[in-house]
């Protein structure tokens, strides 16, 4: 049997399920012939860790990874991105060439660069720029540029985002989703496979600017007939085009179809490293007189890590590492007692902060053994903060002298990521219907692999499906 | 093959490993072979962190700041 995986990122529950379920006949039939429902993402709900965790079958514990980028070993606040070659777990395409069976990834978030596998890749969004070589093997490339029409029409992500008026960005991602389905439907013509797995980030991408044209309740909605469906019309595109692939495929094709995260209308960003300083857990030898990052204060060593307990990062998530001493370079917190202390003295910190007109938020914080396990524990986050449970996302620079931004330095702020995403599956056999409660993005390999005859499921900390 | 050059190890060390190749069951033919295989493990791990280059690496900051991810 073969398995077909088309991932929407960030597309909503709520909306996919409920709101727009009629709008959306493809999804909707899956539905009724298969069996659905919303699917917990990883913490936090980013597209990394997210999509490494639904591919790979493991906590994020196992790969090291919260954000699309990393810290770099003894440093505060140098990051790289992440890459493929970061990720030590194997994959599914790295399964499925053991045994002998192939893949065909494309678009898969944090492949880049592509892996020699027994089958074809086409990498995604962290890819450097068309002239990088993003396929396996190298000459597919040459097939995928012919496709989308040249070098020149090749779209990797939408570029200067923030400038972008909003209609512009909506045509654009038009076009993406196109591309994207051209070159999906190239592959699955052309090319033979057992696995095919795609990724679309323009539903992502729509969110984060489209959201306040149709959602009523948000604080800065804007009534604009061209963009009050524009997030529903790209929803459309997709489910459309979808349709269109499906037919193709053998009838003994099992679907699925998934998102790494949801989405949710997004209030403010909490100033969390501003909080910090206030209440005197992150040291500053001088106050900036404008908005500086958190990388620039240190470079200019204004933050006085000898006397730091801890510090933020993350752009819609906070989170909290404490100076802990062994493993921060200047780390002052003693390991067991100690670092619990200022867990426990940051957590409640973060969990008493109000809206600003004073409203309770529902925030959550995770300590880090709650949520991640494995090997690279050491080097996760040691709180993670859902401020008003992802109402509000987060800065991590200073000098805003406000613990709320309204308009932020970080751009486009509609919307935060959901900590659930949508999970729809059609088995030819029909071993798994109806509604489905209490999936988690683990489980997506092990059922996968279940699929494919593949033994030794118990590893995973995702369990099969069927 | 690109030339070859000699590298000085402590004996000790060479027994060690020329022990374990004997006793590994033949995935490595010689000590050169094992030493060769050992260091460019090495050097592909810590290259992990420079798959991108400086300006590759400021792009796609400069795309995700853009998007609010950074």
């Amino acid at each position: 049997m073969k398995v077909f995986v088309l991932g929407i990122d960030s597309a909503e529950p709520y909306l996919v399920f409920d709101e727009w379920r009629e709008e959306l006949p493809t999804i909707s039939q899956l539905m009724e012939e298969g069996a659905w429902g919303r699917i917990k993402s990883t913490v936090p709900p980013i597209t990394c860790p997210a999509w490494p965790s639904a591919f790979s079958g493991y906590n994020p514990g196992h790969f090291g990874l919260y954000d699309l980028r990393y810290r770099k070993l003894r440093t505060y606040t140098e990051f790289g991105i992440v890459n493929s070659r970061i990720i030590k777990v194997p994959r599914l395409w790295n399964i499925m060439t053991k045994h002998n069976m192939k893949s065909v990834v494309a678009f898969v978030p944090v492949t880049y660069p592509p892996e020699s596998i027994n089958g074809f890749m086409v990498t995604s969004f962290l890819t450097p720029s068309v002239y990088s070589p993003f396929t396996f093997p190298p000459q597919l490339k040459k097939e995928v540029l012919r496709v989308v029409g040249g070098p020149n029409k090749y779209i990797i992500d939408v570029y200067d985002y923030r400038r972008k008026d909003p209609k512009d960005l909506y045509e654009e991602l038009k076009v993406k989703t196109e591309h994207d389905f051209k070159v999906i439907n190239y592959l699955v013509k052309n090319k033979p496979w057992d696995l095919f797995i795609a990724v679309l980030m323009s539903i992502d991408r729509a969110q984060h600017t489209l959201w306040k044209y149709f959602d009523k309740e948000h604080p800065r909605f804007i009534e604009d007939p061209e963009l009050k469906d524009g997030l529903l019309n790209l929803h459309k595109q997709i489910d459309e085009k979808l349709g269109e692939v499906l037919e193709q495929l053998p009838e003994d094709t099992l679907i699925i179809v998934l998102s790494d995260h949801g989405a949710k209308r997004m209030y403010y960003r909490i100033n969390v490293n501003e909080l910090l300083v206030n209440e005197g857990i992150l040291k500053l030898k001088e106050r900036p007189k404008s908005i500086t990052g958190l990388r620039e204060l240190d470079r200019r060593g204004i933050i006085d890590w000898d006397r730091t307990l801890a510090y933020a990062l993350g752009a819609y998530i906070a989170q909290v590492f404490v100076n802990l001493e062994g493993r921060e370079p200047k780390g002052i917190v003693k390991p067991g007692e100690e670092y619990e202390s200022v867990r426990e003295q940051v957590a409640d910190i973060l969990k008493s902060v109000k809206g600003p007109n004073e409203e309770v938020l529902d925030t959550r914080v995770f300590f880090k053994e709650e949520v991640y396990k494995g090997e690279m524990l050491d080097v996760m986050p040691d709180l993670t903060v859902y401020f008003d449970n992802l109402h509000y996302g987060v800065n991590e620079a200073i000098g805003f002298n406000t613990l709320y931004s309204l308009e932020t330095a970080k751009g486009p702020d509609d919307s935060n990521h959901g900590e659930f995403g949508i999970f729809v599956i059609k088995d030819p056999e029909g071993r798994v219907k109806g509604r489905l409660k209490g999936l988690k993005l683990e489980d997506v390999t092990p059922t996968v692999l279940e699929v494919m005859g593949i033994k030794g499921l118990s590893k995973f900390d995702g369990i099969s499906l069927l | 093959m690109s030339e070859r050059v000699s590298v000085r190890i402590s004996k000790d060390l060479y027994e060690k490993v020329k022990k374990f190749i004997e006793e590994s069951g033949g995935e490595f033919k010689s000590v050169d072979e094992f030493v060769e295989f050992v260091l460019k493990e090495v050097l592909e791990e810590e290259s992990e962190e420079s798959v991108y280059t400086p300006e590759e690496e400021e792009e796609i900051k400069r795309r995700l700041r853009a998007l609010g991810y950074l």
